[in-house]
């Protein structure tokens, strides 16, 4: 006889949707999370997209903590100490929340409890308990083993679970990214007063150019209620072949962020209350990633579900997404009384025919995002160009078409790659 | 033999966050815990208590508020002893606690203690304002003797032998229960529980009490403040004789040495 039904290892979102759904059945649920307090470690930027967890919960907003609602959304092109800006105002049909972990992680952790999960904090898993090739529960610090009938696996980007349960191959440099965020605080009026927002109303800003001098990367900008979020995201893999030629560190690139002029009159006079760094998963589920064995289940970022498409970062939705399918697939199974691989399966089969569709579409403007050109040339060519178009010098001007033939020949872009550029962008998107 | 084992909610200190310009300590957002000496009263409680039998409980007076999140990591703080092996948990908690100095805690404990325990546990002091008071107060408003700073205890029937440790010496002394002993991080090593006893220890009892009181606290705590260190910012240059020489000098000066 199993300890329990179902262990839970991580109480992220992932973790604490798969836990409240879970509990909710009837199933006996222990949830396992290694921080003091559920939200204490991880790295996040700073929004939710609520479409998969107003499944779970309805109108969420109005009773989790959540800071405010994206209704700006900017793209920054930097270039020294100049810049271009686009804002867009927005009310989508599909609402976004800015919001930070480390309270909304308990708030979710907390309606998982209530619907009756033990969930412990301050605890670490080592691996997952195998037997004859299942898995039948989890080894916990101390070498004390713990039997579940299903192992939920939702402990985030390096998941060591997966990795020792032999589902995904050991990682590469490539699969990662590294984010370093500060929070910022201010009060809440001059937050809505330099952003422009009314009240409740929050503001996504999202940059690239020679802040990460080439690097694949770029720097984020959330308002919070009462502070800000700010930092930088670096692809691991572009960082370290670039080794050497840079003195970027995600310090310095932070730093620069910080102080160009465009950002901050945002910040400034901020008090920093937080500093902290984390490595985000990229691409890898793409990369021979297994969703289930006999006996368990990975969700989440373990799962390798985030993207950054650029101007859109997203992993806390696919996360609840892959949880409230997971929920629904060992459920089933409990049900059946057949915890295997194969009954397990139903997890992936739901996820296919939604969620798996979307990540494939993000793979392919991942794929682009890759271009260094994107860091490079086009946040300096774009300036340059507005900076040439809006010049006014009492001398006579030299046409655009022709200041662009130059800025592009001095790049070392023809004109056809720009519109390739440009057209493989809006196909992906 | 029944045990009562002291146990303080702590802020967590190394989670303090201090505003640096002005000196001021933002407690309310700290989080609490179960003070690290406390954690060795109850587990000395368990180790008597597996040896003579009786049974151990845990007695805890929150002074940091009582809003849902200081009940919560009072629970929390509470699990975690009992999950040592400690059997029973009393929690007071409410209106007017947060004022409450060890003269007020001392006088609800001891109508909580009455006569049903022999022996009443605590750290040397709690974590966050380490007073050392309480365990002394309450001994006296019980009128029972107090052993203060034990490194090692025996319990034979109704006598404590308890090791001190003072300043140059130790001292061993002979206790008639009942009585109140603080204990010192040297007495033992707390026991980690394992993930399947916290599971256990929340079903444990847990009596949660409210608290009341008529006394009037005697100390007013006005402002918690962090002291500000001025630095003088001398820099000494030149070649490394000459300037170890100076510094010297500048050191007497300043009478460090």
């Amino acid at each position: 006889m199993a300890d329990f039904d179902v262990i839970v290892v991580g109480a992220g979102p992932a973790g604490s949707v798969v836990s409240y759904l879970l509990a909710k059945k009837g199933h006996s649920v222990l949830t396992v999370e290694r921080g003091k307090r559920p939200g204490a470690k991880n790295m996040f930027g700073g929004r939710l997209y609520s479409w998969s967890l107003e499944k779970v919960f309805p109108e969420f907003w109005k009773e989790a903590p959540v800071e405010r609602e994206v209704t700006r959304e900017v793209l920054g092109f930097l270039h020294g100490d100049r810049g271009i800006e686009i804002r867009l105002s927005t009310r989508p049909e599909s609402r976004s929340f800015t919001l930070l972990r480390a309270k909304f992680d308990q708030w979710l952790a907390e309606r998982a409890e209530d619907a009756g999960a033990e969930v412990v904090p301050g605890f670490k898993v080592e691996g997952p308990l195998i037997r004859d090739g299942r898995v039948v529960g989890v080894v916990a610090e101390g070498e004390e083993e713990m039997e579940s009938e299903v192992v939920v696996a939702a402990d985030g980007a390096l998941s060591f679970m997966a990795e020792r349960a032999g589902l995904r191959p050991k990682l590469s440099k490539d699969d990662f990214a590294v984010g370093a965020k500060e929070v910022i605080e201010l009060p809440k009026e001059v937050i809505e007063d330099r952003f422009g927002l009314a009240d409740g109303e929050g503001a996504a800003q999202l940059y690239v150019g020679d802040l990460t001098e080439g690097v694949v990367g770029g720097g984020f900008l959330y308002t919070n209620r009462e502070s800000v979020s700010l930092g930088v995201v670096m692809r691991i893999g572009s960082l370290a072949s670039k080794a050497g030629e840079i003195s970027t560190s995600m310090w310095e690139a932070t730093e620069r962020f910080k102080s160009h002029p465009m950002i901050r009159r945002y910040v400034e006079g901020g008090k920093l209350v937080e500093y902290s760094a984390h490595m985000i998963p990229e691409t890898q589920f793409m990369r021979g990633v297994r969703l289930y064995t006999d006996g368990m289940v990975v969700v989440g970022d373990a799962a390798g579900f985030c993207v950054n498409y650029g101007v859109t970062v997203r992993g806390m939705d696919f996360a609840i997404e892959s949880a409230i399918a997971a929920a629904e697939a060992v459920h089933g199974a409990l049900e059946r009384g057949d915890t295997s691989a194969n009954s397990l399966g139903e997890y992936e089969r739901i996820l296919s025919s939604g969620m798996l569709r979307e990540l494939e579409a993000a793979r392919r403007a991942v794929g682009l995002m890759e271009d260094e050109r994107l860091y490079t040339s086009i946040p300096r060519m774009a300036v340059r160009t507005l900076e040439h178009l809006f010049l006014v010098n009492g001398r006579p001007k030299e046409s655009l078409y022709s200041f662009l033939r130059r800025e592009m020949s001095e790049e070392g872009i023809s004109l056809i790659s720009a519109l390739m550029l440009g057209w493989r962008a809006l196909r992906s998107l | 033999m029944d045990i009562a084992v002291l146990i303080k909610q702590s802020l967590d200190v190394q989670e303090l966050r201090v505003d640096q310009d002005t000196g001021k300590i933002y407690v309310e957002d700290a989080p609490t815990k179960a003070g690290d000496i406390d954690l060795n009263a109850a587990e000395e409680a368990v180790r008597l208590k597996e040896r003579l039998g009786g049974k151990a409980v845990a007695l805890m007076l929150s002074t940091w508020g009582s809003s849902g999140r200081r009940q919560k990591e009072a629970r929390e703080a509470l699990t975690r002893v009992l999950a040592m092996g400690l059997d029973e948990a009393v929690l007071i908690m409410g209106e007017g606690a947060e004022r409450a100095d060890t003269y007020v805690v001392a006088k609800a404990l001891a109508r909580e203690i009455g006569n049903r325990f022999q022996l009443v546990l605590a750290g040397e002091g709690s974590e966050d304002n380490f007073s050392g008071l309480l365990p002394a107060r309450l001994a006296a408003e019980l009128g029972w003797p107090y052993v203060a700073y034990a490194t090692s205890l025996e319990v034979e029937g109704d006598v404590a032998t308890v090791t001190r440790s003072l300043e140059d010496f130790e001292e061993v002394v002979k206790v008639k229960l009942p009585a109140v002993i603080s204990v010192t991080q040297e007495i033992n090593k707390p026991r980690v529980p394992k993930l399947m006893e916290i599971v256990k220890a929340r079903k444990k009892p847990m009596d949660a009490k409210n608290f009341s009181s008529s006394e009037e606290p005697k100390v007013r705590i006005r402002e918690l403040r962090v002291p500000k260190v001025e630095r003088k910012r001398v820099i000494i240059e030149g070649d490394k004789d000459e300037a170890a020489e100076k510094l010297i000098q500048a050191l007497k000066e300043e009478g460090v040495i």
